[in-house]
């Protein structure tokens, strides 16, 4: 039950995925009084990428061709390390809080440099920017998981998930605000969305992720694709985890797994909401105004380890 | 005589001074304020002068000898000052300045004067940071009445500076305040109380005592123009009016001095002595450091004397510091005799500022020759802040000397006599660019009896003390060196 | 003496904000953003007071917060906001410094004053010391603010961030100053921002401009 469990856990993530992209632009066609894709259509873009040939360029090396492998697993494998509807994740273990980190920065560097590989401008540029704004979100990101697992005392992102959600509302809302804060900015920009990159636009001067993309089509597009997908949720995940409290989910019994499922997906869409509804009220930012957000990010990591120490200090 | 008519005199010259309709009016009731008020402090001076503490207002105010020697201060160069401007501003020479101006300049003039008052007399520490942030609000304006640009500045940056200043001596006394409150012990409001506090010293954490001196002395020292945190002064005392300058210089910095000595006294009983002591004489001494280069290549002759304050302030600092009577007797007289001196040659510079239209001291030449009475004050008066000794400053910085080797600081001691001897010479360097030599200007027949006649009184005043201290002054002085001394020091 | 159970997180969380407004106050490019952001400050500053007056029932502090709520919540923003108006000055803020490094400096003194507290054992206060640390590096936000800023109305909002911070902490250190000193305190602080502000005016007729670049006339 602990494996099935666990194998279910991973397998809802990777399902949802689509769906959570889906949800937000729908909700964006909402806003503009468009009526949007349907559900099926995120799964049928996807399929419909799998299917296709694929144009590749001649000057393309091995990296070109690894990469979307490359990104796709280090994902899902991040993707499995993360607590989502309760159960044991399947490559959790103590300590994997660093090693996701790093998954997810070795999917991001094989892109990188596969975007440098067929020497296209636009890759060249998208990666340049891509690692720009990677070197400044992945210090905020890192500073706040260490700042509530300084709290938790413990180094795992399950055990972490799970003591935060029992610690009493009230008495963490001091260092949860900023570390809210801080993650959120990360979220939005590691997962290209839109004060900071444009995930719907091809225009070259400020395109990012799409930059890096440009050369792929069909099943490796479909695999980038994916796979930025569930990086997306992970993130949407992580946030709906450590900092919406819920009841404790089990997947004990096909019942409680079900509840578990529509809880958890309960708290990923009202982050997904959130998320939308930045997209929607807020302007992209220009390229070089982006540190300064990612600074806001880091800024509110600190001061939400800082005070926990402060506040800390007293008892 | 009441203490509350010392505070109400300058309320109600300021009042009617917002009232008065014509110029001649608001001169009489300008002047006649200030000469109110200085005859109400003189009598309550030394009517007081041999009794114990007075307390008025449920213990707020306080008038003790040390409160006496700078109310006496206060009012005295008060009166000189507004009797000066009254020539000086008020008169008919186009250093005057319009009728509103002059309102603003008279309303904000009284309310300066209530303000310092109201810091040397009050009990409470949190009245006398009220009191001393109204000095820097009420003289802003006084030092920008001719909205110049440079007065602007000058303005702007005393502002700022004396407030980011100010707001550190709040967080001391904030201090003291907690460690009032958490020494046990439920008054409540007397706990502010200086005399309260000194009573309970030996309660109070001497840690945090500690620490409050060193933030007021920062906060306070600003506003005394203590070096390192003196740059607001010799800009602002460059760009004031002459009348403002003498009693920025004389007075206000003395009134802040004031504050340092009541925390001085308070954070020696409770912490014992050698703490604070070192940190006045450190900082005196690094003032009169700061000041001598300054002096010595100085071209403007209003921020000379602006320099030769933070020189003064330090020796003062440094006296109060040694401690032993001739150390403390010699600063209180010291800030007296600077106050008179610096006063006198501010208002010269008034005059020099009217003949030769030039605040450098390469456009004065000749100053003996084109106007023997002018120049021979300035010459005096210089030689006089320099030290020299037949005038006053000179007895004041021996006692602080010889209280300075009396109390074995033989170093900090031997460091200022040498920093004395080099600002002596750059003073007589300047003075001989400026008063000998041929006459460059033909002398201005336009004498205003106003303003003559605040010199002769200043030059009288600076001679005689050098000379002879009158035995109710000697006493007052007395006084006032026990309550800094303690009563068996 | 203490009140309700949850009315200490409750101050956390406030005094949180409270240390995120001021980073917003310091790194905001837009200048009726600052002011909101310091009528906010004061505001979060209010609820502390409220707090600390209601948790410790040292029902004297609340006059303290009233004033706050009304003087620097409302009042000096207001005056702010019509000065502006007047000037007609332009909207964004000047630094010496990008928002990151400022950030980066913000945060680095916050970590001082905690650290600087945090040695200082004498300091107990009733509640907590997690408030002196906050005080302290809102004071030194303040001066960082003044130091960094070419405005001279961005100046003046550093030193009431100045003065915020020696407001909370002496609330939260000694329940604030007798009432007779507090109101004094307020008195002045209005006066002063008024006085500040008439001097902006005259920086702007005589320089043509607010920038404190041009404020250098007087050396040596």
């Amino acid at each position: 039950m602990n494996l099935a469990g666990s194998l279910l856990q991973g397998l809802v993530l990777l399902a949802v995925a689509p769906a959570s992209g889906w949800f937000i632009k729908k909700m964006k066609a909402a806003s503009q009084n468009r009526r949007g894709p349907s559900l099926v259509q995120a799964y049928a873009d996807l399929g419909k990428l799998f299917r296709k040939n694929m144009v590749i360029s001649d000057q393309a090396s091995w990296i070109f061709h690894a990469m979307p492998i490359v990104l796709f697993c280090s994902t899902v494998i991040a993707a499995w390390m993360i607590p989502a509807i309760g159960a044991e994740p399947l490559f959790g273990f103590l300590g994997d809080l660093v090693v996701f980190v790093y998954f997810l920065a070795l999917g991001k560097f094989f892109l990188a440099l596969a975007a440098l590989d067929t020497g296209t401008t636009f890759g060249g540029m998208g990666s340049s920017r891509e690692m720009t704004l990677g070197s400044l979100a992945e210090p905020a990101f890192l500073l706040t998981l260490f700042a509530l697992a300084y709290r938790t005392q413990t180094l795992s992102l399950s055990g972490m998930a799970s003591r935060l959600s029992a610690e009493a509302p009230l008495d963490g809302l001091y260092f949860m605000v900023p570390a809210f804060g801080a993650m959120l900015i990360v979220a939005i920009a590691e997962s290209g969305r839109i004060p900071v990159d444009n995930p719907s636009t091809h225009l070259e001067l400020t395109m990012i992720h799409e930059a890096m993309v440009l050369e792929y089509s069909g099943p490796y597009l479909a695999l980038i694709e994916w796979a930025h997908q569930i990086k997306q949720l992970i993130f949407l995940t992580l946030l709906a985890n450590f900092f919406i409290p819920s009841p404790a989910l089990s997947v004990a019994s096909p019942a409680a797994a079900l509840l578990a499922v529509l809880i958890f997906a309960a708290k990923v869409l009202s982050l997904a909401l959130l998320v939308g509804w930045i997209e929607i009220h807020c302007a992209k930012l220009r390229l070089f105004r982006v540190p300064d957000l990612l600074g806001v990010a880091y800024a509110l990591a600190i001061l939400s380890m800082l005070g926990q120490l402060m506040m800390g200090s007293w008892q | 005589m009441t203490i509350a008519c010392l505070l109400v005199i300058p309320l109600i010259s300021g009042l009617l001074a917002v009232l008065s309709p014509a110029k001649r009016f608001l001169q009489w009731v300008f002047v006649s304020g200030a000469a109110l008020l200085a005859g109400c402090a003189w009598a309550l001076v030394f009517r007081t002068a041999g009794t114990g503490p007075r307390f008025e207002f449920g213990g707020n105010i306080l008038l003790d000898p040390l409160a006496a020697v700078f109310v006496f201060l206060i009012a005295t160069v008060g009166l000189l000052s507004a009797v000066y401007a009254a020539g000086y501003l008020f008169g008919e020479s186009d250093l005057a300045i319009p009728l509103v101006k002059l309102k603003r300049y008279a309303i904000f003039f009284h309310l300066f004067l209530l303000s310092m008052l109201l810091v040397v007399l009050s009990n409470n520490l949190g009245i006398m940071w009220i009191a001393i942030e109204g000095t820097t609000l009420a003289s802003a304006f006084l030092v920008n009445v001719d909205d110049k640009k440079s007065s602007i500045e000058a303005a702007w940056k005393y502002l700022i500076l004396c407030t980011v200043g100010i707001a550190l001596a709040l967080f001391g006394i904030i201090l003291v305040y907690y460690s009032a409150t958490s020494g046990g012990g439920g008054e409540g409001q007397d706990l502010l109380h200086w005399s309260v506090l000194l009573s309970r010293a030996a309660t109070l954490d001497p840690q945090i005592m500690k620490l409050a001196f060193v933030f007021i002395l920062a906060g306070y020292g600003t506003k005394a123009g203590l070096a390192p945190f003196h740059s607001w002064l010799p800009d602002a005392h460059s760009q004031a009016p002459s009348p403002v300058s003498a009693l920025l210089s004389g007075v206000l910095l003395s009134c802040s001095i004031s504050g340092i000595i009541r925390f001085h006294i308070l954070t020696r009983a409770a912490v014992g002595g050698g703490f604070s002591d070192g940190l006045l004489i450190f900082f005196g001494v690094l003032s009169v450091a700061v000041a001598c280069p300054f002096i010595l290549v100085q071209g403007d002759y209003k921020r000379l004397l602006a320099y030769s304050s933070v020189e003064h302030m330090g020796l003062t600092a440094a006296g109060i510091g040694f401690g032993s009577f001739f150390g403390v007797y010699g600063a209180l007289l010291h800030i007296v005799n600077h106050a008179f001196t610096k006063s006198l040659l501010f208002f010269s510079c008034g005059h020099i500022l009217h003949h030769f239209r030039t605040k450098e001291i390469r456009g004065v030449r000749g100053l003996l020759k084109t106007s023997p009475f002018l120049g021979t004050v300035f010459f005096a008066g210089i030689l006089a802040i320099a030290g020299l000794p037949p005038f006053s400053v000179f007895v004041s910085e021996f006692s602080i000397l010889s209280g300075g080797f009396a109390s074995r600081h033989f170093g900090a001691t031997a460091a200022v006599i040498a920093l004395l001897v080099l600002i002596f010479a750059g003073f007589v360097r300047h003075l001989s660019e400026m008063a000998l030599g041929e006459r460059v200007r033909e002398p201005h027949p336009s004498r205003n009896g106003w303003m003559d006649g605040v010199l002769w009184i200043g030059l009288f005043l600076i001679v005689s003390l050098g000379i002879y201290i009158p035995g109710p002054f000697q006493d007052l002085l007395h006084g006032a060196v026990r309550v800094v001394e303690g009563a068996g020091g | 003496m203490t009140g309700a159970a949850w009315m200490l997180p409750a101050l956390h969380f406030v005094a949180m904000l409270l240390l995120v407004t001021s980073l917003a106050l310091i790194v905001s490019p837009q200048l009726f953003a600052c002011i909101r952001f310091y009528a906010l400050h004061s505001f979060l500053l209010a609820l502390i007071t409220t707090g600390t007056a209601l948790y410790h029932r040292v029902p004297h502090v609340l006059i303290a917060a009233v004033l706050t709520l009304v003087l620097k919540t409302i009042v000096i923003p207001q005056i702010f906001y019509r000065m502006i108006r007047r000037l007609g000055i332009r909207r964004d803020v000047e630094t010496y410094l990008n928002i990151p490094l400022s950030l980066i400096f913000s945060t680095l003194l916050v970590f001082i004053s905690f650290y600087g507290v945090g040695n200082l054992r004498a300091i107990k206060p009733p509640l907590s010391q997690e408030f002196v640390s906050i005080a302290v590096a809102t004071l030194f936000l303040g001066m960082f603010m003044m130091t960094t800023r070419k405005k001279a109305l961005t100046q003046v909002l550093g030193l009431l961030l100045i003065e915020n911070g020696l407001f909370l902490l002496g609330v939260t250190t000694t329940f604030g100053m007798p009432l007779l000193v507090e109101i004094g305190i307020f008195f002045d602080v209005l006066v002063g921002a008024i006085i500040m502000g008439v001097f902006v005016f005259k920086i702007r007729g005589a320089f043509e401009g607010l920038d404190m670049d041009q404020l250098t006339m007087l050396k040596g």
